[in-house]
C-alpha cells in the first residue's frame, strides 16, 4: 500500500517533468511502465498532457523573433560604442522641452542682438557714405559755381537725395553738371563775343550819328537835312524800339549779363540763339571804384597811366594831397572802353594791397530811349515851326511868336542832344575811380615826452624840509599843483608836494631837493607819447613837456625798518633775559615796539620782545643777545624797498623760550631683542638718570611677547652712550635716528632715546584658538559653497542651453537618419 | 555551458562584454517571457527586453551579489516595464485623435489574421491566471508555454536544481489549471 501510494505520488510529482521531457531514461521507463499499469495515473497523464498541449497551442505563436538574442547583443555593442561618446540620458520630457524653450529664447535673443547690431552698423555706414556724398556734391557745386544750370541740377538732386542714394546717380548728376558747365562756358564765350561785336556796331553807328549831327550843325536850317535827320534816327532807332519792347520782359537779365557774366541767369545763357538784335541796343554804363594801399603814390600813378594806356583808355583826372606825416593819398579817375574794364581791373590788382573794389553796371536803356523819343518830338516841332516861318504866312506877330517858340524848342533839342552825347560818352568809356593811399598813412607825425620824478626823503624835521623844498621850487619857477602837511599819530609828520617844472629846470631842482634829507626813494620815468597812443616812430620830432615832481617828506618814526631780524632763543631764566634785553635796547637808543612775558605755568614761561635800534648799533646788540642764551633760530627778513621803509633803523623780533620747552635735537628709536626686558629697562633707566636725563615714558606690556618700552631725554652729549648701552642688552632688531633741523646743535639741547626691549615670543598666538579655527573653517566652507553656487548658476544659464541645443540637434539628426534608413 | 552564471556575471562586471552576451543568451527567453506575460505583445516585450539588457549592462557594477543576477535582472525588467507603460500612456495622451486612429489601423493590419478573437480571449485568460501565480511558480510555466522551452532549457535559464524545478512545474501547472477552472468555464479537452 505504501509502495503503491508512493509510486502514485512519485508519478504525480513527475507528471509535469515528463510533459516537459525532463526525465532521465530510467525515470522515463519507470514512468511509462506505471502509466501503462495504472489507469488512474494514465488518465491523469492524459489530462495533464491535454492541458499542456492546449496551453502550448495557445501560445504557439508567442515567441521572440529568432534573432532576438542577436539583436539584443548587437544593440549592446552599439550602445557600448555610443557610450564612449555620449551617455544616453533618460530625462523627464519636460526637461528637454524647457531646455529647448530656453535655447530658443537665447537663440532668438542672440539673433535679435546680431540683427540689431548689423542694422546699426549698416546705418552708420550709410551715414558716413551720405556724408561723403554730400561732401562730394558740395565740392562739385564749388567746382561749378559759375554754372547755374549745373547748380540747379545739383541742388534739386540734393533735395531729392535720399538716404539710400546710389553712387551711380551721384556720378550721373556730377557728369550732367560738368557737361552743362562746359556747355554754359562755350555759350558764355559765344555770347560775350556777340556783345563785343554789338558794342563795336553801336560805336560805329554812334560815330555815324555824330557825323550826321555835325553835318546838321553845318547845314544850319537846311530843311532837307531836318527832314532827313529824324529819318536817320528812325532808320537806326526804330528797330531798337521794337526790340526794347520785345526784350522789356527780361530787362534785368539783359542788364546783368554783360556786367557780371559769372552770375548770368540761365535764360541769358540761352539768349545767344538770337543775340545780336536783342542786345545791340542795350545802353549800359559801367563804372567802378577801387581802393589801394601802395608804397608810393607817384610810382603807382605812373603804373596806372601805363596800364590805362595799354587798355586804350586815358587818365581823366587826378587829385592828390600830402598829409602832415609826409604820406600822400589821392584819387585818380581813369576812363577805358567798357570791354577793357575787366582786364584793367585785373591788371591794377598788382598795384598794391587792394582794400576795396566795386564795379557797377547801370542800364540806362529806358532813359536813353525816352531821350531819343523826346528829341524826335522836339525836332518834329522844330520842323513845324520852321515850316511856318518859311512859308511866311500869317501875321508878323504870329511869326515872332513862332520864332520865339522855335528858340525854346532849339534849346530843348540842344539839351537833349547834350544829354545823349553825355550818356554816349559814359557808355563808350567806363569810369574807374582809383583811390590810392600810401602805407602807414595814419602814422603819428609828432610825439611828446614827459618826465615824472617821484622821491621820498627822510628827514628829522619835516616842516623845515618842506619849507626849503617849496623855496627851491619857487626859485626854479615851478608850478606847485598840490602841497600837503599831515601830522599823524605819535607826533609823526608827513608832507607831500606835487609840482610841475620846465624840463630844463627839472635837473637842478631835483638836485636841490636831494639835499633836504636822506633820499630813501627816487623814481624818474620818462615817457614818449603820441596823440593817438601809438608808438612814436624814429626820427619824429619830440616835444618835451613839463616835468612832474612828486615829493614826499617824512620822519623816521612813521616807517618800518628795511631789515628785521627774527631771533628765537632758549634761556634757563626767561624772565631775567627779558628784562636785560629791554634795558640794553634803551641803552642803545632803540625803541621797544611791543613786548610780552607769558607765564603759562611755573615751568612754562616765554617772552616776546619787538624793538628797533639804529642800524649802526644793531650788530652789537645782537652779539649781546646771543650771550643771554642759546639761539635756536635766526632769520633776517628784508622788506621791499617802498616809500614806507627805511634802512636807518633795524628791527628785531625776539622770542625767548624756556630751555625745558625745546624739543629734542635728535630722536633715536631703537628696538632690541633681549632675554630679560625688565632688567634691561631698569639698567637703562638708572644710566639715563645718572647722566642727567628725564623720563618721558616707561611701560611694560605682555602680549604675544614681553615688551618693555622706555623713552628718556638725555643731554645731547650723553645720547650716544645710552644708545650703546641699549644695544649691548641683546640682539638689535631695528634702529632709526631722526634729527630736528629746527633745533641747533647747542650744549643745552637734549637727545631723546626711545628704547623697545622685546622678550622671547609666546608659544601660541594670543588670538589663536579652537573657536577661531572653527570660525575660519566655517568661513572657508561658506566661500567654497558660494563659489560652487556661482559655478552651478553659470552652468545652468550658460552651458545648459547649449547642451540642450546640441542634444536636440543630435536627436533630430538621428531621427532623420533612421527615417532615411527605413525602406518605404 | 562550462562557466556558471555567477562567473559570467563577475567577468561582465569587469567589463567583459562577451561574458555578458553569453548571459543574454542564457536569460533572453526568460526575460522575454516575463515581459510578455505583462504586456501580451511580442514586439513590445522584445523591445522592453532589449531595454532591460541595456540597462542591466550599464548598471551591472552596482550588482553586489552575482548569485542574485536573475532576480536582479527581473527587477530591472519590472522597472523597465513600468517606465514603458508610463511612456506609452504619455504618448497616447499626446497623440491626436486622427493619428491614433491611423496607428490603430496599422496595428490591426499587422495583427495575424489567423488568430481568432476566441483564441486571443483564451490567451488573455491564461495570462491573467499566470499573473496571479506566485513568482516562483509563474516563471517555469511562463517559459514552458510562452517560450516553448523544454525541461533542460527551463532548468538552465532559471538556474534551478532538478528537484525544485520538478516541484515548481508540477505544482504550478496544477495551480494554473485550478485557477482557470475557477475563473472560467474553459473546457479542457
Amino acid at each position: 500500500m505504501t509502495t503503491e501510494s508512493s509510486i502514485h505520488t512519485w508519478f504525480t510529482d513527475r507528471l509535469a517533468v515528463a510533459l516537459t521531457h525532463g526525465l532521465d531514461a530510467d525515470d522515463q521507463q519507470r514512468f511509462d511502465t506505471h502509466a501503462a499499469q495504472c489507469p488512474a495515473c494514465a488518465a491523469a497523464l492524459q489530462d495533464a498532457r491535454a492541458a499542456d498541449a492546449h496551453f502550448r497551442q495557445l501560445f504557439q505563436n508567442v515567441h521572440p523573433s529568432p534573432d532576438f538574442e542577436d539583436r539584443v547583443i548587437q544593440q549592446l555593442r552599439r550602445a557600448e560604442s555610443r557610450k564612449m561618446i555620449w551617455p544616453v540620458l533618460h530625462l523627464h520630457p519636460a526637461i528637454p522641452r524647457a531646455a529647448a524653450a530656453a535655447a530658443a529664447v537665447i537663440l532668438v535673443a542672440g539673433v535679435g542682438y546680431v540683427g540689431s547690431y548689423m542694422i546699426t552698423e549698416r546705418q552708420r555706414a550709410n551715414q558716413v557714405t551720405l556724408g561723403s556724398n554730400l561732401q562730394q556734391v558740395g565740392q562739385t557745386i564749388q567746382l561749378h559755381r559759375h554754372g547755374q544750370d549745373g547748380q540747379n541740377v545739383l541742388f534739386s538732386d540734393l533735395n531729392n537725395a535720399t538716404v539710400n542714394r546710389e553712387d551711380a546717380e551721384r556720378k550721373k548728376a556730377t557728369d550732367e553738371a560738368e557737361k552743362m558747365h562746359v556747355d554754359y562756358n562755350s555759350k558764355l564765350g559765344e555770347y560775350s563775343r556777340n556783345i563785343d561785336k554789338e558794342r563795336q556796331q553801336n560805336k560805329d553807328i554812334l560815330i555815324e550819328l555824330e557825323a550826321n549831327r555835325a553835318r546838321e550843325d553845318l547845314d544850319g536850317l537846311s530843311l532837307d537835312d531836318l527832314h532827313n535827320q529824324p529819318a536817320v534816327h528812325f532808320q537806326y532807332f526804330k528797330p531798337s524800339d521794337e526790340r526794347a519792347i520785345a526784350s522789356a520782359s527780361s530787362p534785368q537779365q539783359a542788364t546783368a549779363a554783360p556786367t557780371s557774366p559769372p552770375s548770368a541767369s540761365p535764360s541769358a545763357s540761352t539768349a545767344p540763339a538770337t543775340p545780336a538784335p536783342v542786345e545791340s541796343d542795350r545802353k549800359i554804363i559801367r563804372h567802378g571804384e577801387m581802393q589801394f594801399e601802395v608804397d608810393s603814390f607817384d610810382s603807382a600813378f605812373l603804373q596806372i597811366s601805363k596800364i590805362v594806356a595799354e587798355e586804350r583808355g586815358f587818365v581823366d583826372s587826378t587829385d592828390s594831397q600830402k598829409l602832415e606825416n609826409g604820406k600822400v593819398s589821392g584819387t585818380i579817375v581813369v576812363r577805358v572802353p567798357p570791354e577793357h574794364l575787366d582786364t584793367l581791373v585785373l591788371k591794377l590788382r598788382g598795384l598794391g594791397d587792394l582794400k576795396g573794389q566795386k564795379i557797377v553796371a547801370d542800364d540806362i536803356t529806358r532813359q536813353y530811349t525816352d531821350l531819343q523819343s523826346e528829341l524826335r518830338a522836339a525836332q518834329a516841332m522844330q520842323d513845324r515851326l520852321l515850316e511856318i516861318i518859311k512859308t511866311g504866312k500869317g501875321e508878323v506877330k504870329d511869326l515872332l511868336a513862332a520864332e520865339k517858340e522855335l528858340g525854346i524848342w532849339r534849346e530843348k533839342i540842344e539839351k537833349i542832344t547834350g544829354q545823349i552825347n553825355y550818356d554816349n560818352s559814359l557808355i563808350a568809356f567806363s569810369t574807374l575811380q582809383i583811390t590810392l593811399s600810401e602805407r602807414d598813412i595814419r602814422q603819428a607825425a609828432t610825439a611828446s615826452e614827459t618826465e615824472n620824478v617821484s622821491m621820498g626823503i627822510e628827514t628829522d624835521d619835516v616842516q623845515k624840509a618842506r619849507d626849503n623844498a617849496l623855496r627851491a621850487l619857487d626859485d626854479a619857477k615851478a608850478r606847485i599843483i598840490q602841497s600837503d602837511l599831515k601830522q599823524l599819530d605819535a607826533g609823526q609828520l608827513a608832507a607831500t608836494i606835487v609840482a610841475e617844472v620846465a624840463p630844463d629846470a627839472a635837473g637842478p631842482v631835483t638836485d636841490r631837493l636831494k639835499q633836504l634829507g636822506r633820499v630813501a626813494r627816487l623814481d624818474i620815468t620818462r615817457q614818449q607819447t603820441t596823440p593817438d597812443g601809438t608808438k612814436a616812430p624814429a626820427g619824429v620830432h619830440v616835444q618835451r613837456e613839463n616835468t612832474q615832481l612828486q615829493i614826499s617828506l617824512y620822519n623816521l618814526a612813521n616807517i618800518a625798518p628795511r631789515q628785521t631780524t627774527s631771533v628765537s632763543m632758549a634761556c634757563g631764566d626767561v624772565e631775567k633775559a627779558y628784562h636785560q634785553i629791554i634795558e640794553r635796547v634803551a641803552a642803545a637808543g632803540g625803541r621797544v615796539v611791543n613786548s610780552a612775558l607769558n607765564r603759562a605755568t611755573d615751568q612754562r614761561i616765554d617772552a616776546t620782545v619787538n624793538f628797533e635800534v639804529p642800524s649802526d648799533k644793531a650788530e652789537a646788540l645782537l652779539a649781546e643777545v646771543r650771550q643771554l642764551g642759546g639761539v635756536m633760530q635766526l632769520a633776517v627778513t628784508e622788506n621791499p624797498d617802498t616809500a614806507n621803509v627805511t634802512a636807518a633803523k633795524h628791527g628785531f623780533v625776539l622770542t625767548i623760550q624756556d630751555l625745558d620747552q625745546i624739543p629734542p635735537r635728535q630722536t633715536t628709536g631703537i628696538s632690541v631683542n633681549c632675554s630679560d626686558p625688565e632688567k634691561g629697562m631698569t639698567d637703562l633707566l638708572a644710566a639715563a638718570l645718572s647722566a642727567g636725563g628725564r623720563v618721558i615714558d616707561q611701560n611694560l606690556s605682555q602680549g604675544d611677547q614681553f615688551v618693555a618700552h622706555l623713552v628718556v631725554d638725555v643731554p645731547l652729549k650723553n645720547g650716544a652712550e645710552l644708545i650703546d648701552r641699549a644695544r649691548a642688552l641683546g640682539t638689535l632688531r631695528n634702529i632709526e635716528q631722526t634729527k630736528n633741523p629746527a633745533v641747533p646743535d647747542a650744549d643745552f639741547v637734549r637727545a631723546r632715546v626711545d628704547v623697545t626691549l622685546v622678550g622671547a615670543s609666546a608659544l601660541v598666538q594670543q588670538d589663536a584658538g579652537i573657536w577661531l579655527s572653527f570660525k575660519n573653517g566655517l568661513a572657508t566652507s561658506i566661500r567654497g559653497l558660494l563659489y560652487s553656487l556661482q559655478l552651478i548658476v553659470i552652468g545652468l544659464c550658460l552651458l545648459l542651453p547649449w547642451a540642450a541645443i546640441l542634444w536636440g540637434g543630435w536627436k533630430g539628426w538621428r531621427i532623420f537618419r533612421a527615417r532615411r534608413a527605413t525602406p518605404v | 555551458m562550462t562557466q556558471s552564471d555567477h562567473e559570467l556575471v563577475r567577468q561582465s562586471q569587469q567589463g567583459d562584454r562577451s561574458a555578458f552576451e553569453e548571459l543574454v543568451r542564457r536569460t533572453g527567453w526568460a526575460v522575454f517571457a516575463r515581459l510578455y506575460l505583462e504586456t501580451a505583445d511580442t514586439h513590445q516585450a522584445e523591445d522592453l527586453a532589449q531595454e532591460t539588457f541595456l540597462s542591466a549592462w550599464r548598471s551591472l557594477r552596482s550588482l553586489s551579489n552575482p548569485e542574485a543576477f536573475r532576480p536582479w535582472l527581473f527587477a530591472i525588467a519590472h522597472s523597465v516595464l513600468l517606465d514603458g507603460v508610463r511612456r506609452e500612456a504619455r504618448r497616447k495622451r499626446r497623440a491626436t485623435g486622427k493619428r491614433s486612429a491611423e496607428l490603430d489601423l496599422i496595428a490591426a493590419d499587422q495583427a495575424s489574421p489567423s488568430e481568432s478573437a476566441d483564441l486571443r480571449e483564451q490567451r488573455e485568460n491564461v495570462l491573467a491566471a499566470l499573473r496571479c501565480l506566485p513568482q516562483d511558480y509563474r516563471l517555469p510555466l511562463m517559459m514552458r508555454y510562452l517560450g516553448g522551452a523544454d525541461y533542460d532549457t527551463i532548468s538552465r535559464e532559471l538556474a534551478l536544481t532538478n528537484g525544485s524545478l520538478r516541484g515548481l512545474l508540477g505544482r504550478g501547472l496544477a495551480m494554473l489549471r485550478e485557477k482557470l477552472n475557477d475563473k472560467t468555464s474553459i473546457e479542457v479537452p
